[in-house]
């Protein structure tokens, strides 16, 4: 792949360790124009070191050799890693309304799917309740059936269940991570990552090398939620990282969608609070294709026995535990165990906690 | 002068023959035990020596051999004290009897009395297959001693009595035997279903667990009444058969864990070793070759509380016995065989914290610490617990306070109806639950349907079910159908088998 000079100026100046985005920008802006880096540099040395101080000063002259450089573009190729910056052609125009856009991504996979028209920004509590990953699979499945391009991160819980649920119906999705892409974070998701690239796209800030720390976490999220048309909240507990991502989105002014939680479910705490602030409540996928001005496809509605029918009946409050089913239709428990567990085999209810069963999305239609 | 008497050692749950020969001879004044004895018999010589002179009798200023044969066999315990006390008193003339059948069992007291002593009953059992009719024992092993029919037993509770006897001075009169008679026992289980309240679902999965013969696991935060639940199971399995008990009571014998006052092991057993348990201690051994939890649990249930707790070594080597029903104990000083058919019950907290999976509390563990807590019981191991259930918290057990539920008598009749159509069922192929079904006899009596085999497969798709479940379903299902007194398992069967899962 070839790089143009600014994008390769780019390149080197978000390889830098050590700098954060402010210094990054301010060598941008000031080199830019420049043709000799070093000696523009040596120029201007007291306003760049007010700005990134002696020492990295003198770790960027080091730095600044063309050789290094070769070296850097030879070893994304190698890996075959794409470096997309804010000055590419193909650069996301939907991150620049962020305040501090990336300057440079660094993408593995198909990133065709950064000039996707419509996507959604799917995040969610790494613990969460069953019902809430089963939420997560029927927005996806929706979201993917009409063509919405999924943007999340590759953390446990909400992001593992949309990555692999799209995977599995063949949507768009791109993952976005903190650290260097030969960094994923949690490392057990080292094979999903790999199917994503396969698939899908995986996206960075950080160049290959660096690790993810915790501070990389909420400055990740602004690109998820850049990237985003919208943002879905699955769950959120009430100091959740997630809400790092709804805080870019109601920056952004973009519309900002969180699914409703019961009094007292924890990891749903989060979610309750952005709608009582002004978040759209939604229970359905509908809610979020209608304001992309798609169809949701029809469902075949299932068929439904009797016996099924009053578990669902009886279930419809909420979450119940089997004795209050048991109670509310009559039967003994035990006897239930055939309906539920065909209940939960056509995906209509699910098990949300020892012995208590809740609807999920589906269920709710029915 | 040389006398010969008989006595008897334990190895394992078996009893070795041992010809006790007393030779008082001239010489220096001394006591020798020759033939592989362990300390235990050869510090024999002095409570012989004392216990003799503390009965009024002389104890020869000579010198005197004892050689225990086979010499090559290796000797533990105190009961030949007796049967060398008695050669020593024919070889030095001060008694003069027949003894050629007798067999003596029994430690001595320095003051001359007979102590009881660990294994009577499997001692006697051996005995009486080889042959011996007519036995000398303690009299704290009356009980035990009468439950094995057909032979002679005398109870004594001192040499002087022997003596008398022996001589014909004062006979003693062989004991009463005694049948086997439930009835007879002091008391019935502690604890009885009806008492635990609530917990229908658990209930329902103990009465499925114990009716096919399944191991079961309970997964539940702490303090949910598993162990409760656990202790319910004995009272569930249909009695014991005298055959049943008398296999336990040997086991229990040897381990010196037997009621004086009953005798014999009436009720099922209940272990529930301590998660500190060595695996030793689980599976047997010892210097002396002890029987191991596992096997003092016969015919009765092993309860493992906080399973992944146990070390990984002592959970791993119950994998053979929980296959096979016995363990072979080796070591050094030998090997012995242990029967070890237990059912096993484990319980587990569903994470470090306990609170993973619960609706309102918060689980504080890492999924790392999840997955490597749930490691800890290892797949392989895992494949021989049928039914792994999760237990309320005692929120909801209090909830359903429907009062007094089903007696824990109802529930056995009920246990016994469906072992005894697995029992006509698997006539002639060696087993006798659904849970020690093999691959073959799952393919020949679980035909499933095609109904069943959609709802298999659609629930191993929906539901993320392990491989490793599916025959684990099936053999519940076929309890299940069992329990419901259908010959073939139909769809509902299956579907209640699958809510039995984690």
């Amino acid at each position: 792949m070839k790089y143009s000079k600014t994008e390769l100026l780019l390149i080197w100046i978000n390889g830098l360790t050590n700098f954060d985005y402010r210094h990054k920008k301010f060598l941008f802006e000031m080199l830019e124009n420049s043709d000799a880096i070093s000696k523009t540099l040596t120029e201007n040395k007291k306003l760049v070191v007010d700005v990134i101080g002696e020492e990295r000063f003198n770790l960027l002259i080091e730095s600044a050799n063309s050789e290094n450089l070769k070296n850097t573009i030879v070893e994304l190729a190698e890996n075959e890693i794409q470096a997309i910056t804010i000055k590419s052609e193909g650069y996301p125009k939907k991150l620049l309304d962020l305040e501090e856009p990336p300057l440079c991504l660094y993408a593995k996979g198909d990133i065709s799917l950064l000039k996707s028209e419509k996507t959604l920004a799917v995040v969610g509590s790494r613990k969460s309740l069953t019902s809430s990953m089963k939420n997560c699979e029927e927005y996806v499945e929706a979201l993917s059936d009409c063509d919405i391009t999924v943007v999340t991160g590759i953390a446990e819980g909400i992001d593992v269940t949309a990555i692999k649920t799209i995977l599995n119906c063949g949507g768009k999705v791109i993952s976005v991570i903190a650290g260097g892409l030969d960094n994923i974070y949690p490392k057990a998701h080292t094979e999903i990552a790999e199917r994503v690239i396969e698939k899908g796209l995986i996206l960075s800030e950080q160049p290959n090398g660096v690790k993810s720390q915790p501070f990389m976490f909420p400055f990740r999220n602004r690109i998820i939620a850049g990237l985003g048309d919208k943002t879905l909240v699955v769950s959120a507990g009430e100091k959740s990282g997630t809400l790092h991502t709804a805080h870019y989105t109601n920056k952004l002014k973009r519309e900002l969608y969180a699914i409703p939680f019961g009094l007292g479910v924890q990891s749903g705490v989060g979610c309750n609070n952005l709608i009582k602030q002004g978040a759209k409540l939604t229970d359905n996928p509908s809610d979020i294709l209608k304001a992309f001005g798609v169809e949701k496809k029809e469902k075949v509605h299932l068929q439904l026995t009797d016996e099924e029918r009053g578990v669902v009946n009886a279930i419809k409050e909420g979450n119940t535990h089997i004795e209050k089913i048991a109670e509310r239709t009559g039967k003994k428990a035990f006897t239930l165990f055939p309906v539920i567990s065909m209940l939960e085999i056509k995906g209509i209810i699910v098990k949300n906690g020892v012995n208590v069963y809740g609807l999920t999305v589906n269920g709710l239609e029915e | 002068m040389i006398a010969k008497t008989r006595g008897y050692v334990l190895n394992g749950l078996k009893g070795i023959a041992i010809d006790v020969e007393i030779d008082v001879a001239n010489g220096l004044p001394a006591f020798d035990i020759v033939g592989l004895g362990d300390t235990a018999v050869k510090e024999a010589k002095e409570r012989v020596r004392s216990a003799i002179k503390n009965s009024g009798k002389k104890v020869p200023t000579q010198k005197i051999v004892a050689n225990l044969a086979p010499a090559d066999v290796k000797k533990e315990g105190s009961s030949l004290d007796l049967s060398i006390a008695i050669g020593v008193l024919l070889a030095s003339g001060a008694l003069i009897a027949e003894v050629k059948d007798t067999v003596f069992i029994g430690e001595l007291s320095l003051d001359g009395s007979v102590r009881r002593i660990n294994g009577v009953l499997p001692t006697l059992i051996s005995a009486k297959e080889d042959g011996y009719k007519k036995f000398i024992i303690p009299k704290g092993n009356e009980k035990e001693a009468s439950f094995v029919h057909g032979i002679e037993v005398y109870v004594v509770d001192s040499l002087e009595q022997v003596v008398d006897h022996l001589s014909g001075f004062k006979p003693l009169e062989r004991i009463e035997q005694h049948d086997f008679n439930l009835d007879d026992r002091d008391k019935e289980y502690g604890s009885d279903l009806s008492l635990v309240k609530g917990q229908a679902v658990a209930k329902r999965a103990l009465e499925v667990a114990v009716s096919g013969g399944h191991n079961l696991l309970f997964v539940g935060a702490p303090g949910t009444g598993k162990t409760m639940l656990a202790k319910c199971i004995p009272t569930i399995m249909p009695d014991l058969t005298f055959d049943e008990a008398l296999e336990t009571t040997k086991i229990h014998s040897v381990a010196g864990l037997l009621k004086d006052s009953d005798g014999i092991v009436f009720n099922r057993p209940f272990r529930s070793p301590h998660h500190t348990a060595t695996t030793v201690s689980m599976t047997g051994g010892g210097a002396s070759l002890r029987p191991g939890e596992i096997s003092l649990a016969h015919n009765g249930v092993l309860f493992l509380d906080e399973m992944p707790e146990y070390s990984r070594a002592t959970l791993e080597a119950l994998r053979q016995p929980l296959e096979d029903g016995v363990i072979s104990v080796s070591r050094a000083t030998g090997s012995v065989e242990y029967p070890a058919n237990v059912m096993l019950c484990g319980s587990m907290n569903p994470c470090p914290c306990g609170n993973y999976g619960s609706e309102d509390k918060v689980c504080t563990c890492t999924p790392s610490q999840i997955a490597k807590y749930n490691a800890k019981l290892s797949g392989p191991l895992l494949d021989r617990i049928d039914l792994q259930i999760q237990v309320d918290s005692v929120k909801y057990a209090e909830l359903s306070g429907e009062g007094l539920g089903e007696t824990s008598k109802i529930v056995r009749e009920r246990v016994n109806k469906v072992r005894l159509i697995q029992k006509e069922r698997f006539k002639g192929d060696g087993i006798l639950t659904n849970a020690d079904m093999k691959e073959a006899h799952i393919k020949k009596y679980c035909k499933l349907t095609n109904e069943c085999e959609n709802i298999l497969k659609s629930a191993y798709e929906t539901l993320k079910l392990s491989p490793r479940a599916r025959s684990r379903i099936i053999k519940v299902a076929r309890t299940i159908a069992d329990m419901d007194g259908k010959e073939n398992i139909g769809a509902e069967h299956i579907l209640e088998a699958v809510s039995y899962r984690r």
